[in-house]
């Protein structure tokens, strides 16, 4: 896969990415960036954590996520918790939509080709 | 590269962010380091320094070196100085504006009552017309349906009028209430406020102010302007009222 191939897919995924960031943050309530990397994991999707962290980073300065430390019970160590913000909930369910008008489409070409 | 080598050379590859960003980012790859707990090193994980740098540097407004936050320190400095002195001239200007301005509405009626410094009004029978000599002052003009001509003046030189002759008022302040026979006036670098005039008027304006409340559709005006400004007035052709204005390097303005 040459170099802008590369950058394409980058693009393509990085905006899936935050997209499933923020359903699961908004199923969880709010979750850190390990767990979210196992669970993204577990669903076959390949996250790594250099590519993770800096767009949790980016989404918080963004305003789409709040973030606070807490340091669990069950745990000696403070981790970060990312939850939706305001801007984050109501943008949400505009990247559903586009997401999904984007992907009939897609299927309704393939089908027509 | 260590993890802590690795975590020192991201801290160095993030100088260009601010210090709170910057610690909150190394604080939560240490939390993660305490979560994976394996022993895959921090670069196996997070990739090159230099492109991880890069990843959170991306879009990010870099914080400014000492010499331009001096520069920036300065420019606010200077501003807020700027705008100091800008409010303390518009205070200033206001203030000038404010004892020295013309705050009389001469239009309304009740500006006769006014009072100039105590003064008192003079009067005295006029017939015939009017002959005004105006030289640096400020004089204001009302029409009444007296045969007098009552005159208010504060001025090192106003000259009591005998009818058929001038009244003279130089470097003074006057209200004149003028009967209804037709008036010249002879103006030289003076302010002349006409309210509502009653009766024809001549006026031979030189380097002077006029202005004039019109009285309704009663007035035909004529203005021959050398040099000079004159606002649109309501002129009504078959007035027997005329005002009529030779003006010179002056202004005729409605008031």
């Amino acid at each position: 896969m040459n170099e802008v191939e590369q950058k394409w897919l980058a693009q393509l995924r990085k905006g899936f990415l935050e997209m499933c960031v923020l359903v699961v943050l908004r199923e969880q309530g709010s979750s850190y960036g390990f767990a979210l990397i196992q669970q993204f994991q577990a669903s076959g999707m390949e996250v790594n954590e250099g590519t993770l962290y800096p767009m949790l980073n980016r989404m918080h300065k963004n305003g789409w996520l709040e973030s606070n430390w807490e340091t669990p019970t069950d745990s000696g160590h403070p981790r970060r918790f990312y939850s939706l913000s305001k801007l984050g909930s109501r943008l949400l369910p505009a990247m559903i939509d586009t997401f999904r008008q984007q992907q009939a489409a897609l299927a309704y070409l393939l089908e027509k080709s | 590269m260590n993890n802590e080598k690795y975590i020192a050379a991201l801290k160095q590859a993030l100088a260009g962010m601010d210090r709170a960003s910057r610690e909150e980012i190394l604080r939560e790859i240490r939390s993660h380091l305490e979560d994976a707990r394996d022993t895959e090193s921090l670069e196996a994980r997070f990739g090159p320094v230099a492109e991880l740098a890069k990843q959170y540097l991306d879009g990010e407004p870099l914080s400014q070196g000492l010499s331009a936050r001096l520069l920036n320190l300065g420019k606010a400095a200077l501003l807020g100085l700027g705008g100091v002195a800008l409010a303390l001239v518009l205070l200033v200007t206001g203030l000038i504006l404010f004892f020295s301005g013309d705050r009389f509405d001469y239009a309304d009626e009740t500006a006769l009552a006014a009072e100039i410094d105590a003064v008192e009004w003079m009067s005295r029978e006029w017939q015939g017309s009017i002959a005004l000599e105006i030289e640096q002052a400020h004089t204001v003009l009302y029409w009444h349906d007296v045969p007098e001509l009552h005159w208010r003046c504060k001025g090192r030189d106003i000259l009591d009028p005998i009818p058929g002759s001038l009244l003279k008022i130089r470097h003074g302040y006057c209200l004149l209430l003028l009967p209804r026979h037709s008036a010249t006036m002879k103006v030289s670098q003076s302010d002349v406020v006409l309210i509502r005039p009653r009766a024809s008027v001549e006026a031979s304006l030189d380097q002077a102010s006029l202005r004039i409340a019109p009285d309704g559709d009663r007035n035909r005006y004529d203005f021959k302007s050398i040099n000079s400004e004159s606002d649109h007035f309501p002129s009504n052709p078959d007035a027997m009222t005329v005002v009529s204005v030779e003006a010179r390097e002056s202004t005729i303005q409605v008031y």
